[in-house]
């Protein structure tokens, strides 16, 4: 059973007053790869294979799959700026993947940073594979993969895939372990296979951003100031005034 | 050249979803844009009824006459769109819509772009605004291709009453060879479509009543960080009345609170007289599921979180500090050193 795992590093710099940004695996894509993990665990074999695109960060993030437990890391070497487009990124990892064979392909449904959910359906359309998407639980065994998709509304879909297929799953359908200290160490010795976007013959572009900007405000909050205390003493003020509140000293 | 703007209704087999009057409204406003025609595409064989039923209300109906599987839904529009020129494809930013909507775009050399918010013409061209970053930053985005798929995010435009002034009008497509349907397709690709099997839809059990139907409601991000200011906001609780205590995707996910206890768009929609999210930097499927929360707290050290834009307080506090000295003062325990 051969798996293929795509990965992205997505800025940690979650923090308002973060000078430098770091790096670190797409929380959606750390699912990805534990789901991989438990597949080989269930079967007693397989060979996870772990991909990023992307510079410094994609090389980092592919350390730490290592580290958790993947058997060979590719690091196609591409500039961000043009990952925006996934149309891209998704023909870079087809590249790859059209020459290796693999029974499965996983992905995060979506990356936190861009949130286009784009990715693994466009890999599974270059490969002509079937691809499921939202995937909310999945058992595999040789012949093929039992899943369930998340709907809205609490809603669940129920299929069978056959082998070769592409996943894309859903935060909650397992809980990412944390790299090893041997696998680190084993990380640390690896050496990635590269390669160079350019010389997989990529696409160009199909979309661009033309500018960023902050979402509006969609209502007038007020920002309660001073001391914690005093923070605490306004806010029951206010609900107290609106009623919302049974306070025994007001 | 006569260019279009088709969209693909979203269905449950019997009437058409309400996000599919927002992609018509949506449609509508890049039409006005762009003097292009709105048709809608229903992809189904069991759906004449409900298709004659909105041709007559005005709208141009493309019936596609294959099973209604999630199977063929890409292979049947992208042999539909083979044959009929478009400009723009849009589509729903639902799990239904996106298990399609990239590998259409791929297979018809379009550009896809998805959870679109907004529409602004600029020389001519059209901008599509999109959230990032967990809803922290909007990105204004060009498409490149002359024809383009957009996944439109659910709730960002508003449904509008249909303008039955225009012509409706049905045609009924057959379309034939697809992998799953055609009998002599044999490629090993063909065989491997066959093999997919659905299994049915179920409800997971979940806690919507509780949520839905409470007054207030305190809702914990992964801001709350332990089991310890979980419990806080249990006690906070009680000094409301018929208060609910729920969660966004995250917490749920770690376990802290079931999956009956998330809101948003996956989970419960609420919509009390007083929302207080504690910890909640604000995702769109989350925003979604309390917008229409009468009052709402925001309480987060981080004061660019989305949530802050959507509350009538906002309190810029860690919760680790914040919670205890908060439910000291609002159950009367400490009057604020005076303050008062």
């Amino acid at each position: 059973m051969k798996i293929l795992v795509c990965i992205k590093a997505v800025p940690e710099n979650q923090e308002p007053a973060a000078q430098k940004t770091e790096n670190r695996m797409n929380l959606f894509d750390a699912f990805a790869l534990e789901q991989a993990l438990l597949f080989r665990e269930s079967l007693g074999e397989g060979c996870i294979d772990v991909i990023s695109a992307g510079m410094e960060g994609a090389a980092s993030v592919l350390t730490r799959a290592l580290g958790m437990g993947a058997d060979q890391a590719i690091h196609i070497k591409a500039r961000e700026a043009h990952m925006f487009d996934a149309f891209y990124t998704a023909s870079l990892i087809a590249a790859h993947a059209e020459k290796s064979a693999y029974d499965l392909i996983l992905a995060g449904v979506m990356s936190e940073d861009l949130m286009q959910s784009q990715v693994g359906p466009m890999v599974a359309e270059l490969l002509l594979m079937p691809c499921a998407t939202s995937v909310i639980s999945a058992e595999l065994s040789r012949q093929g993969v039992t899943l369930e998709r998340e709907l809205e509304g609490g809603l669940r879909e129920s299929w069978e895939f056959p082998l070769p297929c592409v996943l894309t799953l859903q935060s909650g359908i397992n809980t990412p372990r944390y790299p090893s200290l041997s696998g680190m160490l084993r990380a640390a010795r690896h050496l990635p296979l590269c390669f160079n976007a350019d010389d997989l013959g990529p696409p160009p572009a199909r979309q661009v951003i033309k500018r960023l900007t902050v979402p509006e405000k969609k209502r007038n909050g007020l920002v309660l100031k001073g001391t914690p205390e005093e923070k605490a003493v306004g806010l029951g003020r206010i609900l107290a005034e609106k009623g919302l509140l049974n306070r025994r000293n007001s | 050249m006569n260019k279009k703007i088709y969209v693909i209704a979203q269905h449950d087999g019997k009437g058409i979803s309400p996000i599919t009057h927002e992609l018509l409204a949506f449609a509508g406003k890049v039409a006005t844009l762009q003097s292009l025609c709105v048709e809608l595409v229903l992809v189904g064989n069991t759906l004449f009824s409900l298709a004659s039923d909105l041709a007559d209300k005005g709208i141009v109906v493309n019936l596609l006459d294959v099973a209604d599987d999630n199977r063929i839904y890409k292979q049947a529009l992208g042999a539909f769109f083979g044959r009929h020129e478009f400009a723009w494809i849009c589509t729903a930013h639902t799990a239904q819509g996106m298990d399609f909507s990239p590998g259409l775009a791929v297979k018809l050399a379009a550009a896809h772009v998805s959870g679109v918010k907004d529409v602004e013409a600029e020389n001519g061209a059209l901008n599509f605004l999109r959230a990032m970053e967990n809803g922290k930053k909007l990105a204004w985005v060009s498409p490149l291709t002359q024809r383009v798929v957009l996944s439109i995010q659910p709730g960002a435009f508003k449904p509008q009453k249909l303008d039955i002034s225009t012509e409706g009008a049905l045609t009924v497509h057959h379309i034939k060879n697809l992998p799953v349907t055609a009998g002599d397709v044999s490629s090993d690709s063909c065989k491997a479509w066959k093999k997919i099997r659905f299994k049915g839809v179920k409800k997971t059990p979940s806690d919507m009543k509780g949520l839905s139907q409470a007054s207030v409601v305190l809702a914990v991000g992964n801001g709350i960080g332990s089991q310890e200011n979980l419990d806080i906001v249990y006690k906070l609780a009680r000094l409301f009345h018929k208060c609910a205590v729920g969660g966004s995707r995250i917490v749920c996910d770690s376990g802290l609170l079931s999956h009956g206890r998330q809101v948003g768009i996956t989970g419960a929609v609420v919509a009390p007289s007083l929302y207080m999210a504690c910890g909640i930097s604000g995702a769109f499927q989350h925003l979604a599921g309390m917008d229409q929360s009468e009052f709402v707290v925001s309480i987060n050290r981080d004061p660019t979180a989305p949530m802050m834009n959507m509350a009538d307080v906002c309190i810029v506090e860690d919760l680790n500090t914040f919670l205890p000295i908060c439910l000291a003062i609002l159950s009367g325990e400490k009057n604020g050193n005076g303050i008062e």
